[in-house]
């Protein structure tokens, strides 16, 4: 028989079940269910019953179970129950190297009997069996929304992205996203500050910082928050893996906001796996005149709920608020707001859906985020006369050079300079080439 | 009996005195050159032979050495089949009645046909200035040479025809002094008209764009003081067509600048017409070889970089060029001309030439287009950024972006200016910077584009105010030292071309709008 107790834990024995068996995820989570969820079956099922001829085999051509630990080589990016097929990783390490880097890079594994897993994750139609993880966070969160957007985002996308991220974590909810660029980053960066924390799902294993540019993140978030990965540590970040990774980023979490999604995003993939997981989507709107925001228009005008303020996405999101209500009562938030607040559910349910209630307004104007502009009211002040006039003339639709010029009959070197004028104040922005539009 | 005619080689650009020495003696007949000649000058043998024989002399029977001194420089060409013949009709006593003064104050260039005719030869206005340097009163040259030759003032050119004529010339003074009334000397004012209408015949003009404001004052900005320019921009969006019209808003080459580009052009191939009176637009297509594009070979002909001289080099596609040809433009940008050194001799071909590189702003060409979506990842912009060599984009202060503007019907409206006004403005902009860098003896440079730190550190003494300003501005755009004078450079030349004695705050304005809105930062 085989020394199985070479494998210490358990979570060593599924890695053992999945990378080196290459058993599917899929059959073990079919078998696991059908072992009454007890894990310690569905392993014993692995490693005794079904593969033993093969173990068998090797143990009479001589090989030891050592050796076959030992040599039995990882094909690093089949870690995946969805991918069949796509490029190979040629890069192979062995199960003790796979272990080695774990514990060295201080990765730590959750299995899907662990009662630490995410509560939410466990009910999707296909969680991953093991979760890496580093940072502690996980194990203490309780109610997530995520936050998904464009890597080319606009400023309006950032403070969109930094408002939403920033009350959501005041209130104690931890945001959710993929630790791409763009929208990603500024979610994780503005939930950090805040006590909710973030949680950020990577699409490759978590010894590798990807992208390069996140690295300051990636090891600021380990504070308050923690990074996931379904895959092994030493997997790349392959284009295929990102769709994967997403229906983990959504089922997290009690529901999705999309922000600056184009038509062919993924964070629209993101939105698709949160309506098969039956969470609320929302959809920040944009303007009509440029491409960033189409993909939300898509969602809303399919259902999503448009969101202009950290309230529409409460009132939706406060049936799956799990417990700890008192936690919310200590945030300035409420206190501010002269709230009063009991531990009755029902009240709770009714603070939050009360649209018609008259301090909803108040809220609104408070954080509502276009209260940082002031600037419009001054523009008097602030422009000169020439500034003014084509301020006035570029609208949000982006205007080229030669249509400014022909609206405000300046000749072309004036206007070069007004343009770099007001792009230096940061009242214009250059859309597509030569092209011009207020922020 | 010996016998000594001088004539000219070409090293690169420059023509340096070879005398061909003749020898003749009794012996078995033979005839032989010596000093270093080549294919074309050994075969000249023959060429000789039939010439003075088709010409109605006799080819003495006797033994011949024809030495090209120096003779340990290495001789190409077809410049010695005229002085060789005339030696031989001398030496022979077939030519009588001349005067030795003569022969020794003149210079003899020419190719000769079987029959006897004279074909014209290269680099004629490199030999004709050597021979102004020299002293020498006579040049005898081919008749098809004669109109290029005839822009050397202080020589004497016999231009003909055929061998008889020349040896007719030589023993007939009243021929002589006849034949060199034949030749005019070229007057400015006909100088000009002949540009005026070449100008016309390129038929390409600055108003036949429509739209692209920024760009054509990107380029007016760019030629007013002579500096490099980058255009990004989609296929199709009309870069090749500003690129082409550059020349026709560039100031016309006064006559001795069109002397020099001429001598480049008559050391490239047989250039037997006029002077070239229109700046030059060089295209290289991005196959093109090491040595073609920088000048060389065996015995060193300019390259494509030379023959831009004066004019505009323009590289399309400039990413599909090898890195190594790209990274070879550095030095002869900053010092203008190129040296090729081949066995212990240095070529030395000008090249001050404004560059104009387009490309595609990524591999699908539709980086940040209007109406196509880029199909490239950020990954792959990057990259395809990566390609361009740092020291080369350093060297370039304008960068700006050409979009795809659809024909829509409001350009109609737009008032569109003729390269003839352009170039009014650009004239006296370049004038201005000439009176200006007179006064710089330290330094030689004529255009804004040259100057270096030090002179543009002047530029700002009076004024700290704007300097500060300006610095506050390159913080918030997180620009590089480097950046902060090329952006200077272009606003001093904005200045110039308002006709303003300081640069203002507007200038430095309207000059970060080639720099900031460049994809690449």
């Amino acid at each position: 028989m085989i020394k199985i107790d070479k494998l210490k834990t358990i979570n060593e024995k599924i890695l053992f079940i999945i990378f080196i068996l290459n058993i599917k995820p899929g059959i073990f989570l079919t078998i696991y269910r059908k072992s009454n969820f007890n894990i310690n079956r569905t392993v014993d099922f692995f490693l005794f019953n079904k593969n033993q001829n093969k173990i068998n085999n090797n143990l009479e051509n001589g090989n030891l179970y050592e050796n076959i630990l030992k040599d039995t080589k990882i094909v690093t990016n089949i870690s995946s129950n969805n991918i069949s097929k796509g490029r190979f990783e040629y890069k192979k390490y062995s199960f003790e190297d796979i272990l080695e880097i774990i514990d060295k890079n201080n990765i730590k594994i959750l299995n899907i009997s662990d009662d630490l897993y995410p509560q939410l994750l466990k009910k999707i139609e296909n969680p991953p069996i093991l979760l890496f993880y580093k940072g502690d966070k996980i194990l203490k969160v309780k109610n997530c929304i995520s936050i998904v957007g464009t890597r080319k985002n606009t400023i309006y996308g950032r403070d969109a992205a930094i408002y939403f991220s920033k009350e959501l974590s005041k209130m104690g909810i931890t945001v959710v996203s993929g630790m791409a660029k763009g929208i990603d980053y500024f979610v994780h960066n503005a939930a950090l500050q805040e006590k909710g924390g973030t949680l950020g799902v990577l699409g490759c294993g978590l010894d590798i910082i990807y992208p390069p540019e996140n690295s300051k993140l990636y090891f600021d978030i380990l504070n308050n928050g923690s990074l996931l990965s379904e895959f092994l540590p030493t997997t790349k970040p392959l284009k295929q893996n990102f769709p994967i990774r997403n229906r983990i980023i959504s089922g997290l979490s009690m529901g999705l906001i999309v922000i600056e999604a184009d038509k062919k995003s993924g964070a629209l993939i993101t939105a698709e796996f949160a309506l098969n997981q039956n969470r609320e989507v929302f959809a920040v709107p944009g303007s009509i005149f440029t491409n960033e925001s189409l993909g939300c228009h898509d969602l809303i005008k399919s259902g999503a709920k448009l969101i202009c303020n950290i309230d529409d996405v409460l009132s939706e999101i406060s049936n799956y608020l799990i417990n700890d209500f008192n936690d919310f009562s200590n945030n300035q938030y409420f206190s501010n707001n002269e709230y009063k607040i009991t531990n009755d559910n029902n009240l709770k349910n009714k603070f939050f859906f009360k649209n018609n209630n008259k301090n909803t307004n108040k809220i609104n104007t408070k954080c509502c985020p276009k209260d940082d502009l002031k600037i419009n009211k001054n523009l008097n002040k602030f422009l000169n006369k020439e500034q003014l006039i084509i301020y006035e003339v570029i609208g949000f639709k982006p205007k080229t050079i030669e249509e400014i010029i022909l609206e405000t009959k300046f000749n072309i070197s004036k206007v070069l300079q007004i343009l770099s004028e007001l792009q230096i104040k940061n009242l214009i922005i250059e859309k597509n080439l030569n092209q011009f539009a207020r922020i | 009996m010996f016998f000594k005619i001088s004539s000219f080689a070409l090293i690169g650009i420059e023509a340096i005195e070879v005398s061909v020495e003749m020898h003749i003696s009794s012996g078995i007949p033979t005839f032989t050159i010596v000093g270093l000649p080549d294919k074309a000058i050994n075969e000249s043998r023959l060429r000789v032979k039939a010439a003075i024989l088709n010409s109605g002399f006799k080819f003495p029977t006797k033994k011949i050495i024809v030495n090209l001194s120096p003779a340990e420089i290495k001789k190409e060409g077809v410049f010695y089949d005229l002085p060789i013949a005339i030696a031989i009709l001398i030496i022979s006593s077939q030519i009588t009645n001349f005067s030795l003064e003569l022969i020794n104050n003149a210079s003899f260039v020419g190719e000769l046909s079987l029959d006897g005719k004279l074909n014209p030869v290269r680099g004629i206005i490199s030999m004709s200035e050597k021979c102004q340097e020299l002293n020498k009163k006579f040049f005898f040259i081919p008749y098809e040479n004669s109109s290029q030759a005839s822009s050397i003032k202080g020589i004497k050119f016999i231009c003909s025809k055929t061998l008889l004529e020349i040896t007719r010339i030589i023993s007939n003074k009243n021929l002589l002094n006849n034949t060199l009334t034949n030749i005019k000397s070229i007057n400015i004012d006909s100088f000009k008209d002949t540009q005026k209408q070449n100008i016309q015949n390129l038929n390409i003009d600055f108003s036949d764009v429509k739209g692209q404001l920024k760009a054509k004052r990107a380029i007016e900005i760019a030629v007013g003081g002579m500096h490099n320019i980058i255009m990004v921009g989609p296929p199709g969006a009309g870069k090749t067509m500003l690129a082409q019209r550059i020349i026709t808003i560039m100031p016309e080459l006064a006559i001795d600048e069109s002397i020099e580009v001429t001598k480049i052009y008559s050391l490239y191939k047989k250039y037997n017409d006029n002077l070239i009176t229109v700046r030059p637009f060089r295209n290289p297509h991005h196959s093109i070889s090491r040595s073609s594009f920088l000048g060389g070979g065996i015995i060193p002909k300019p390259g494509e970089i030379s023959l831009a001289h004066k004019g505009v080099l323009f590289l399309d596609e400039f990413f599909q060029f090898p890195k190594s040809l790209i990274e070879d433009l550095r030095q002869p940008i900053e010092d203008k001309e190129i040296i090729i050194s081949r066995n212990n001799l240095f070529y030395k071909f000008p090249c001050n030439f404004m560059l104009v590189i387009a490309t595609n702003p990524c591999y699908c060409g539709y980086y940040q287009d209007e109406s196509k979506k880029c199909k490239c990842t950020d990954k792959e912009i990057e990259n395809y950024w990566k390609n361009i060599s740092g020291p080369i984009l350093d060297r370039i202060d304008m960068r700006i972006n050409i979009p795809r503007l659809d024909s829509k019907d409001f350009f109609k409206n737009l008032k569109v200016e003729s390269s003839l006004e352009i170039r009014k403005r650009i004239r006296s902009c370049h004038e201005i910077q000439k009176s200006r860098y007179k006064n710089y003896k330290n330094f030689k440079l004529s255009f804004n584009s040259e100057a270096d730190t030090k002179i543009i550190n002047t530029w700002l003494e009076d004024n700290k105010k704007l300097k500060e300003t300006i610095q506050k501005i390159f913080k918030n755009y997180n620009l590089t030292g480097r950046a902060f004078s090329s952006i200077l450079k272009v606003s001093r030349t904005i200045a110039d071309i308002d006709q303003s004695e300081n640069i203002k705050l507007n200038h430095v304005m309207e000059a970060l709008n080639f720099r900031i809105s460049f994809i690449n930062k």
